[in-house]
């Protein structure tokens, strides 16, 4: 027989045991029922309100239990060899209780019984209880510690960052200028000295970069390999070039002028790319650190989806793009500059990764919506979601999942998006499956 | 005589561009070759075996799409014909996990950190030469300015 089988009526004992009118103590808000070590001989029933234990030795400011109406306080003193309360025992609300100072092992033997048997069970559930509570505030604990950490990384990240971008901002700043100059003074020279012909391959290869594949240029050799006179070193160049052998004189001399151009049109080309990218790379970082923008009160986040919607208009015409708007949306205080970058970056995640994988019928959604308390940003789109083990890790700076490493940005997207929201004190919730992957972005009003 | 090749790996044609300037000097008795995929590179290496030419050294990125650079060493050290082939891993983004994958199962005979300098990466291919050249018996004199001393002479004082 287990002993919750034991039909052991509650309301009766307390009427019993209980319910002594000169028991009744009756706690104001505040109020301490026991101090910690005191000695206690008294069995405490709640009948109303509710009681938190402390421990002021160890300095801890949450509660070690809490205890409401319906349930007993003091259990483990009363028990106990030394009688001494472990914990500061006070009331939470305005508080009625009633206690049991008696031996319940001096009532005679029914009453006894029965009045054990209900401790019993009484302090097994304490225990249950108890422990359910320990393990409860040891999660919560652990929540905010991770929330914590989190937080620092991101600070501290945004310090270093802004950093590092300043440095880079120059040295790139003085890159770019340089080669400017550099691509004006050549580009005068040639044109003035040089024949139709070889000027006009200079300028292919300064407009289009390298267009050849590895596999292409490969191939290409064989056209050239029967053109006579050629060494292998040349065969390469032109075969890169991309050049048709048809569309050139077979003089040696020439050809080697029009490789030589070409090449230094397409390394000027790909250098200016460089230089581009670099830039972008530190203005991504640079919006990673701290903001410089300002702040409004009356920000409307169905303007800023339209301005974000107009810069990355070149990227949406890749997908099927549907535009939802709230009218009359709530206006919120914000930063809308930052509010635009939000939008962008998820916009620009979706696309890309809907590009990258090659799904079918490419679609984003992007709305605004608004709540009782709140107004949405969300964008959604039919890809191949997020697999479940990276979910976590979708924030974290240089995490990406994007097919060409460096060439798409740092992977700072959403990690700028984060700390955006972070300083909106807004929340980020995100649900991905195969087909359906959403971002609801909720900012308060 | 068979030709040996040398033959790079990576996606982003720049690095490609760069990697292949500067190993210019070896395009005169060696050929160079470029490949922007691992699977470019496989099949290639194929085509060099069919003509009865050597893939001597292999140089490859580690980060790239669908097969990464561990990925090709693991392919080239499992088959039998490129068995010699020397392996060098060149990246910039390498975790800790690629770096133990690269040793162990990419069986990489040397490791090259982004951004390179010429001079070092000249020095690397030299002793991948010297140590593939002594390995396959090949008549190493005419190959001599391309040749590690230091390599090529250990190798024939523990020969002699």
């Amino acid at each position: 027989m287990s002993l919750f089988d034991l039909n052991i009526d509650q309301e009766a004992i307390v009427s019993k045991y209980f319910s002594k009118p000169e028991h009744e103590i009756a706690l104001k808000k505040g109020d301490i029922l026991l101090n910690q070590n005191e000695i206690n001989e008294k069995l405490f029933y709640i009948k109303k309100g509710k009681l938190s234990g402390y421990l002021p030795d160890k300095k801890i400011s949450e509660p070690v239990f809490e205890a409401s109406s319906n349930s007993f306080v003091g259990v483990y003193s009363f028990f106990s060899k030394d009688n001494k309360s472990y914990s500061r025992v006070v009331a939470d609300e305005d508080s009625m209780v009633n206690y049991f100072d008696g031996n319940p092992f001096a009532l005679p033997d029914k009453d006894s019984n029965e009045l054990l048997a209900f401790l019993f069970k009484i302090v097994i559930m304490e225990l249950r209880s108890r422990q359910h509570f320990a393990g409860q505030m040891a999660y919560e604990h652990e929540a905010t510690l991770h929330k914590l950490i989190q937080t620092e990384k991101l600070a501290t990240l945004g310090q270093m960052s802004a950093g590092l971008a300043h440095e880079l901002n120059n040295t790139i700043g003085s890159l770019d200028g340089n080669l400017r100059q550099f691509e004006e003074d050549i580009s005068n020279h040639i044109n003035n000295d040089e024949i139709e012909i070889v000027k006009k391959y200079y300028r292919i290869g300064l407009a289009e970069g390298l267009k050849t594949t590895s596999a292409e240029a490969r191939k290409a050799r064989n056209q050239w390999e029967k053109v006579k006179g050629l060494d292998k070193r040349l065969i390469k160049r032109l075969a890169k070039s991309g050049i048709d052998p048809k569309d050139l004189p077979k003089d040696v001399e020439q050809l080697e002028k029009i490789a030589s151009f070409w090449n230094v049109g397409h390394l000027l080309h790909d250098m200016k790319v460089a230089t581009e990218q670099s830039a972008h790379v530190i203005s991504s970082i640079k919006q990673m650190g701290i903001s410089t923008q300002s702040w409004s009160k009356d920000v409307d986040i169905n303007k800023t989806l339209k301005d974000a919607l107009a810069i990355v208009r070149s990227l949406t015409n890749k997908v099927d793009l549907k535009v939802n708007y709230h009218e009359g949306i709530t206006s919120i205080e914000a930063c809308s500059g930052e509010l635009v970058q939000v939008w962008i970056n998820l916009i620009k995640n979706a696309v890309e990764s809907l590009i990258n994988h090659k799904v079918d019928r490419p679609t984003v959604v992007v709305s605004t919506r608004e709540t009782e308390d709140s107004v949405l940003m969300v964008v959604e789109d039919n890809g191949i979601g997020i697999p479940v083990d990276i979910i976590e890790k979708i924030y974290e700076p240089s995490f990406t999942t994007k097919v060409r490493g460096l060439s798409l940005g740092l992977g700072l997207g959403l990690t700028i998006v984060q700390r955006i929201v972070d300083e909106h004190q807004g929340t980020i919730n995100l649900t991905s499956k195969p087909g359906k992957t959403k971002f609801v972005i909720a900012l308060r009003k | 005589m068979n030709s040996l090749f040398i033959i790079c790996v990576d996606d982003q044609p720049e690095v490609l561009n760069a990697l292949e300037q500067d190993l210019k000097l070896f395009d005169e008795k060696f050929n160079v070759e470029v490949c922007d995929s691992a699977a470019e590179a496989i099949e290639l290496m194929d085509e060099i075996d069919q003509h009865g030419d050597y893939a001597a050294v292999v140089i490859t990125d580690q980060v790239m799409p669908e097969l990464t650079g561990v990925d090709l060493l693991s392919k080239i050290t499992g088959d039998e014909r490129f068995h010699d082939t020397q392996k060098i891993l060149l990246t910039g983004l390498a975790t800790h996990e690629d770096t133990i994958q690269a040793i162990n199962t990419g069986g990489i005979d040397h490791y090259i950190e982004k951004p390179w300098s010429k001079e070092e990466i000249t020095n690397i291919i030299k002793k991948c030469l010297t140590q593939f050249i002594l390995t396959k018996g090949i008549e190493y004199q005419s190959y001599m300015e391309y040749l590690d001393q230091d390599t090529l002479y250990k190798s024939l004082k523990t020969n002699t």
